[in-house]
């Protein structure tokens, strides 16, 4: 193998599996998510992008703006339009975009530690208060709190590193 | 309550689940701190970025996964992208490939080489850059020139004894040195060089340490 092939393997192996589910989720057609996911490895590898954050997220946006791309042209041809869910393409960038919100958040929730991801989950998504929590979670009320905070400031810079905008 | 928990109250404030007792003492607070006030304002639109991932997706994360991170199937690179990566490979005559020589050198293995080095001022005709699995890394502009090729070397993790020296080799086999240097304690060095050989007429370039083994090579295809 060449040292180009060693760098897209590499993507693969270690984003593939992510990637496919992310544009799985924006498009009906195995095999046109196969392509978007392909497209965007390579592009990705010929434009060899300097990259300081997370990688992932770089290849979550390249497949995002190759399914907007994809979607524009097949729009210009009707047989093909209907291989997608969306109806005109406002719809369509809005929900590529949320659908990329929310691998992004996915993404950013999962490398929180399990202690400061369990709290956030608690506090933010079950609306659970704090006192709730601490019973759930079997902790001290105190460390709900002091772990919430930490959770949040771990959380911000994540997403700073990930490109996600404040 | 002291001032440090006070500030920490930020977190559930932000979050949601503070009971009223406390979040009237945590807005009480950030009247008199400047500093709160201004992390609100940084953390303030977390919650909003946070409901772009549904509540049940959110609480599965939570489940199951004790290590943290996301544990997914390694996958590998499908044929299609390896032939349709040789194409583009060929199309584009700027992306030259350098092929790494792992050289008989008895303490260096050499690893991965990372493309060509792009926009680096001045433009260099050619660019390659080398890593070895112990940290070496290594990387040549090669400029045309009128009277052969100039070369703008780069290093860091390099041999640190001896006179380190780089070596061109054309297509008919014969060598030139094109510099030499003294290793550096750092292992850093920044040197330029200068041979006759014609760029195009570049087979490889050697990097050599003060034993004259070679440590770096990188091939050149036609």
């Amino acid at each position: 193998m060449s040292m180009d092939e060693d760098v897209v393997a590499a993507i693969y192996r270690d984003h593939g599996s992510a990637l496919r589910r992310f544009v799985l989720s924006a498009s009906r057609d195995p095999q046109l998510a196969e392509d978007v996911v392909q497209e965007t490895v390579l592009r990705v590898w010929q434009q060899a992008p300097e990259i300081t954050g997370s990688l992932r997220s770089y290849l979550f946006r390249t497949a995002r703006n190759i399914m907007i791309d994809n979607y524009r042209k097949a729009q210009r041809r009707p047989l093909e339009a209907l291989e997608y869910e969306f109806t005109d393409s406002t719809e369509a960038v809005e929900r590529v975009d949320e659908l990329l919100n929310r691998v992004l958040m996915e993404e950013a929730l999962l490398r929180l530690s399990s202690e400061h991801r369990d709290v956030l989950v608690a506090l933010h998504y079950r609306r659970f208060t704090v006192n709730e929590a601490s019973v759930q979670l079997n902790i001290p009320s105190g460390t709900v709190k002091s772990r919430a905070y930490y959770a949040v400031r771990a959380l911000r810079t994540i997403l700073d590193e990930m490109g996600v905008e404040r | 309550m002291t001032a440090a928990e006070l500030h920490q109250l930020l977190g559930a404030y932000v979050l949601g689940g503070l009971d009223p007792a406390d979040s009237v003492r945590f807005e009480a607070h950030l009247q008199e701190c400047a500093d709160c006030r201004a992390e609100l304002d940084e953390l303030g639109r977390l919650p909003v970025l946070l409901d772009a991932l549904p509540v049940p997706d959110a609480v599965a994360l939570t489940a199951s996964r004790p290590g943290g991170g996301a544990a997914e199937p390694p996958t590998s690179v499908p044929d299609t992208v390896l032939d349709e990566l040789a194409a583009r490979r060929r199309k584009s005559r700027r992306r030259w490939t350098a092929l790494v020589g792992a050289v008989a050198a008895a303490c260096l293995a050499l690893g991965l080489a990372a493309g060509p080095v792009l926009n680096r001022p001045p433009q260099p005709d050619a660019s390659y850059s080398v890593q070895s699995g112990n940290g070496l890394r290594f990387s040549v502009d090669l400029a045309r020139k009128t009277w052969g090729t100039e070369l703008a070397v780069s290093g860091s993790s390099m041999p640190l004894n001896g006179t380190l020296s780089l070596w061109i080799r054309d297509r008919d086999g014969s060598e030139d040195r094109a510099c030499a240097w003294t290793a550096t304690p750092s292992g850093r060095i920044k040197v330029t060089g200068a041979t006759p050989v014609q760029l195009a007429s570049i087979a490889s370039v050697e990097l050599r340490d003060g034993t004259q083994q070679a440590v770096a090579v990188i091939t050149v295809p036609k």
